[in-house]
């Protein structure tokens, strides 16, 4: 057993992720407010991106076309 | 439901057991093979290969053999449509399968429900030791040379509709 990865990571249906010690079971630590990706879908969209205010330092070829 | 790539190809894998292999060489043809329906949970390990799903015992395959055995006609592997009769032998292809925890107090089965397996060996070990999780919320230690039921088995880890995910830490000892 010594030679076995001891530690497993466990997340459930909820925002919960967990660190488990798979000698004995234990928690060791965890995470109780992890966004699921659905969360993050509904959360971020294309309008909370900042547009840079010069946009010749991101797209010069299309500015000078 | 199953995803996993190499060097030379990809293989998928559906919850109704097809599971296919497909070639990045356009010259070569894809290949598919037959698993138990009902499947939630699929994995890949060098030359192996687990799952386990809704009343569907983990099991541990060879990943050469499953194809080989399923370019011929099989007859061993349930029709579509039908769950898997429990105290078969193994299949062709099948290294190793579980068994069912024993009855509970009230002398009742026990359901299978696995909905996410991982390797958690070393790469040395090859695919002894294997972490499942349940609908149910338990975590349970497989040990494939020791015994074909749970060599642990902690129930409630998940808190909020079953175990989601289970995915071999960093930490070592």
């Amino acid at each position: 057993m010594s030679d076995m990865n001891s530690e497993l990571f466990v997340s459930d249906h909820g925002p919960n992720l967990l660190s488990v010690d798979m000698r004995n079971g234990s928690v060791l630590y965890a995470y109780h407010g992890m966004q699921t990706s659905s969360h993050n879908r509904t959360k971020y969209s294309f309008k909370d991106f900042q547009v840079p205010p010069d946009r010749s330092t991101v797209y010069p070829n299309r500015l000078n076309s | 439901m199953g995803l996993h790539a190499n060097d030379l190809g990809v293989y998928s894998c559906t919850s109704n057991g097809s599971l296919r292999y497909a070639p990045f060489d356009a010259a070569l043809d894809s290949k598919t093979t037959n698993l138990p329906i009902r499947l939630q949970a699929w994995r890949m390990n060098h030359s192996q290969f687990a799952y386990g799903g809704d009343e569907v015992e983990l099991s541990i395959w060879d990943t050469e053999k499953a194809f080989a055995e399923g370019s011929s006609k099989s007859g061993t592997v349930d029709a579509p449509g039908l769950k898997r009769k429990r105290g078969v032998e193994l299949l062709p292809a099948e290294i190793w399968r579980a068994k069912n925890l024993p009855n509970d107090h009230l002398n009742l089965r026990q359901p299978v429900n696995i909905t996410s397996l991982a390797f958690i060996g070393s790469s040395s070990e090859g695919a002894r030791h294997i972490a499942v999780g349940t609908q149910n919320g338990h975590v349970r230690k497989y040990d494939t040379r020791a015994a074909r039921r749970p060599v642990a088995d902690w129930k409630n880890i998940a808190k909020v509709g079953g175990i989601r995910l289970v995915e071999k830490g960093n930490h070592e000892q």
